[in-house]
């Protein structure tokens, strides 16, 4: 039998190149093709390690009262595709926007919340998706996260109205700083016909789009209210999803699109970070709720991450924190000890409600429900008073996070739904 | 080895002319390859974190050299200080000076401790990058804070 080079199929050239090296019967020509195979060589050596960071494409957006950026890799390859693609996401957060904000005269949620009770209004087809997917999470968590408190939002002065530079005072709960609010409000605006959310009647008919405001309102302090509704949250995520299934549909997806600090949406990463257990994953830093930088990264590629938590937006009275996560059950800002959580799975959009719903559940009510998420990972971090201490209750294994406060305590199976 | 074997060894030629262009050529390989890994991977070692506002270079910052290099556009807008052994940058968004980020550099990570760009203060509450990687970005003052390393995003 034939001695045959391993190489024989693969690199031929290089094959004859070894033989020759070995049987030291070189000549002219092949030497040539040594001389052009090693030219060839270093040459892709250069190109592939030129392939960092300065390899990605980088932009950034201003919508939604905060940044988004989009990440797209070895741009040099898709350079025609990516320039595309940006202006594409640029009209697409405009679109988004011009729906679901809180603050602009003109989008579809300011005109629901000025409408008055039992009006039906058209609307946007960007409006009505996130409508029906807050409708389909509202009706999945049992009214954990609802949309619809948006008048205790804006009581509590976690509205972009008081968080504006130049917020002024125009209601009559309004104060001069966040503080807590006169009880009769917080009692006034948890009337559960306010903040019956699965009373919004949606309707599509002849490509139109509709939505009919409750026939509910409340008095207090001499004014009526009627409900208000806050897409803010859920809005970002379905932003994230839409940008993320515009460079999808240009097969980019070796990028990322992140929506402020809590929505995500991922493809796969051209460079794989160290200690990454699979290839093209990206890591995804999580900040540290209680001090500077990070307290948690994960590994993760082509799904969605979102994380809602107490420590972004909150003010501190008499030693209590009050965050901006209202629980519609009570009418206060959460105070379950949840701290921050983070869930990586489903889309965007009902990742941003689903922690929403898990700050608003009891401890042991979130676990049970993070956990019967099916083919999501977690990581719920609480407050324990009992010990002074925070405990990580996550369905990762080891190799697919890094915790970097060696204070906390990790609680956890290592197994996904 | 035999002392045959030896005076076959040096009775032969293993430097025929057009063998030594193969080895030249391998050997360019090889320092090639070697330079690359040397200088040009992905080493945390040997991260760099870039500010950029707009699409122009603020300053630059070497962890493995402990070097901040600010640009001549910028000189006058950047203010540093040493602060428990940290390095505090202070970045002037307007030629007036009066809104700024307060970047904290040191101990293999760098974030914004400090702003006045709008009330929520994205920046502030973003998570650190750190020598091997991700972004920070302030839209207010499009100031954008990023590392050589994965670049990979951040939540929180």
């Amino acid at each position: 039998m034939r001695n045959e080079c391993p190489l024989a199929l693969t690199c031929p050239a290089l094959c004859d190149i070894l033989k020759a090296v070995m049987q030291r019967r070189f000549r002219k020509p092949r030497a040539l093709v040594a001389i052009v195979l090693a030219a060839a060589f270093t040459a892709a050596v250069f190109l592939l390690a030129g392939c960092g960071p300065e390899g990605r494409r980088f932009d950034m957006y201003g919508y939604f009262g905060t940044y988004s950026s989009v990440v797209i890799g070895n741009y040099g390859d898709v350079a025609d595709a990516a320039d595309e693609a940006a202006k594409e996401i640029e009209a697409a957060l405009a679109d988004i926007e011009n729906a679901v904000s809180a603050s602009t005269e003109t989008s579809d949620v300011y005109r629901f919340n000025a409408a008055a009770p039992g009006e039906r209004l058209e609307i946007s087809g960007t409006a009505y998706e996130v409508l029906e997917a807050a409708m389909k999470m509202y009706e999945e968590t049992d009214g954990a996260y609802n949309p619809a408190v948006g008048n205790l939002v804006d009581l509590w002065g976690f509205s972009p109205r008081f968080e504006s530079a130049d917020y002024e005072p125009t209601e009559p709960y309004d104060r001069p700083t966040q503080s807590v609010p006169d009880e009769e409000y917080i009692e006034a605006f948890s009337d559960p016909a306010l903040l019956d959310f699965g009373a919004v009647v949606l309707e599509e008919t002849g490509g139109k789009y509709y939505v009919t405001k409750p026939d509910a309102s409340v008095t207090v302090g001499g004014k009526t209210y009627t409900m208000r509704i806050d897409l803010g949250g859920i809005g970002k995520g379905y932003a994230a999803d839409r940008c993320y299934d515009l460079l999808k549909a240009r097969g980019l997806t070796e990028s990322y699109v992140a929506i402020g600090t809590s929505s995500l949406r991922l493809g796969r990463s051209a460079e794989t970070p160290d200690g990454a257990p699979e290839e093209g994953m990206w890591r995804v830093t999580i900040s540290h709720p209680r001090g500077a930088g990070q307290y948690l990264s994960v590994y993760a590629k082509d799904t969605a991450a979102s994380t809602s938590g107490d420590y972004e937006r909150y003010f501190i009275e008499n030693g209590v924190r009050y965050c901006h996560i209202i629980d519609p059950f009570t009418g206060y800002p959460t105070a379950t000890g949840y701290v921050t959580g983070s869930l990586f799975g489903r889309t965007a959009a009902e990742g941003d409600a689903l922690t929403t719903a898990l700050a608003v559940m009891e401890r042991s009510e979130a676990e049970a429900f993070a956990a019967g998420l099916e083919g999501c990972k977690y990581a719920l971090l609480y407050y324990n008073e009992n010990t002074d201490g925070y405990e990580l209750v996550t369905n990762m294994s080891e190799s697919e996070y890094v915790l970097y406060d060696e204070s906390i305590t990790v609680t956890g199976s290592g197994d996904v739904g | 080895m035999s002392v045959k074997d030896v005076k076959n060894v040096r009775g032969g030629k293993p430097f025929r002319p057009a063998d030594i262009i193969v080895y030249v050529a391998l050997a360019a390989v090889i320092v090639a390859l070697l330079l690359a890994f040397v200088f040009l991977r992905d080493d945390a070692e040997a991260a760099e974190i870039y500010a950029d506002c707009g699409d122009e270079r603020v300053f630059s910052y070497s962890f493995s050299a402990g070097r901040l290099t600010v640009s001549d556009a910028f000189a006058d807008r950047v203010d540093t200080e040493e602060e428990d052994g940290a390095l505090v940058v202070t970045f002037w968004a307007d030629e007036e000076r009066t809104h700024y980020n307060e970047i904290v550099i040191g101990d293999g990570e760098a974030y914004v401790r400090d702003a006045n760009c709008s009330a929520r203060r994205d920046c502030v509450h973003m998570a650190a990058i750190t020598d091997s990687g991700g972004i920070i970005v302030c839209v207010p003052h499009e100031l954008k804070l990023y590392a050589t390393g994965d670049l990979g995003p951040s939540l929180g």
